[in-house]
């Protein structure tokens, strides 16, 4: 049986729009930016992120409240890194020492207690590597996103 | 009391203020911080929410002056925190929160007050 294709693509789609936008709402707050579309996509990142609250040599933490938020704490995947300072009035990332220590050092960022408003990021020192660990002061920059439904 | 108000996706509907005591009102429940024994230099690790959302967001005491971070939620639209003001100044009923006007957005700009939704 011949196949016949059809609008610009070759294929037709339904297309989901709302008011004819494929975007419904967009915008940003304190907590970062966030766009909603119309298929039920959400998207929201945060470029620069601050973990600060000292746990350890070990670790430091912090939450991060959503800009805006997902349907269920399983419907979105998250995913971030460390990046350097935007700018050179930000705090130093090593409170009382030189900068210098390698993220490598600082190791993995951990992501876990997911909400559906609400994730908690984690930075962990490597053991064995340079460096005393974390001290109290401390700050990581990250870069986090995630992706999931808000309907 | 200085407070800060923090633009953010769920917040309280409202507070108010009592000397060093902040009231946080969501949806018809209320929750009472006393900060009077915060102290100087004092590290904010965290406080109990308010019917489910955030209603404190740092609190330090500098130079014997407590400085609190409050939130107050918002929609489509970019928005920005309020700035360092007394909280003599903070209106339940208003927009304390700021808005960028000059970005681009989809939706209808809101943000809410103690009167419900108020659109920018």
């Amino acid at each position: 049986m011949p196949i016949t294709l059809t609008g610009a693509t070759g294929v037709d789609s339904p297309g989901f729009t709302e008011n004819g936008d494929p975007i419904v709402e967009s915008g940003s707050n304190s907590d970062g930016e966030w766009t909603r579309w119309a298929d039920g996509t959400q998207s929201i990142i945060n470029h620069n992120k601050i973990v600060n609250v000292f746990v350890s040599v070990g670790s430091i933490k912090v939450q991060w409240l959503f800009p805006s938020p997902f349907i269920n704490e399983l419907s979105y995947a998250v995913v971030a890194s460390y990046r350097a300072r935007f700018n050179s009035d930000e705090p130093t990332t090593f409170a009382g020492r030189s900068a210098g220590v390698s993220t490598e050092a600082a190791g993995g960022i951990g992501l876990g207690l997911y909400s559906s408003s609400s994730i908690s990021i984690s930075c962990h020192w490597v053991a064995g590597s340079s460096g005393a660990g974390f001290a109290a002061g401390d700050k990581m920059h990250v870069s986090i996103m995630a992706t999931g439904r808000w309907k | 009391m200085q407070i800060n108000v923090l633009a953010t996706g769920a917040a309280p509907d409202y507070y108010t203020f009592n000397g060093e005591t902040i009231t946080a009102h969501h949806e018809g429940v209320s929750e009472v911080y006393d900060l009077s024994d915060f102290p100087e230099g004092g590290t904010f690790t965290g406080a109990g929410q308010v019917n489910g959302v955030t209603a404190l967001r740092h609190v330090e005491r500098t130079g014997g002056e407590l400085k609190v971070k409050l939130c107050q939620q918002v929609g489509a639209g970019h928005w920005q925190e309020s700035g360092w003001m007394d909280d003599t100044s903070y209106d339940p009923d208003a927009i304390n929160v700021k808005q960028d006007g000059s970005k681009a957005y989809s939706g209808t700009a809101w943000a809410k007050t103690r009167l419900g939704r108020a659109e920018a």
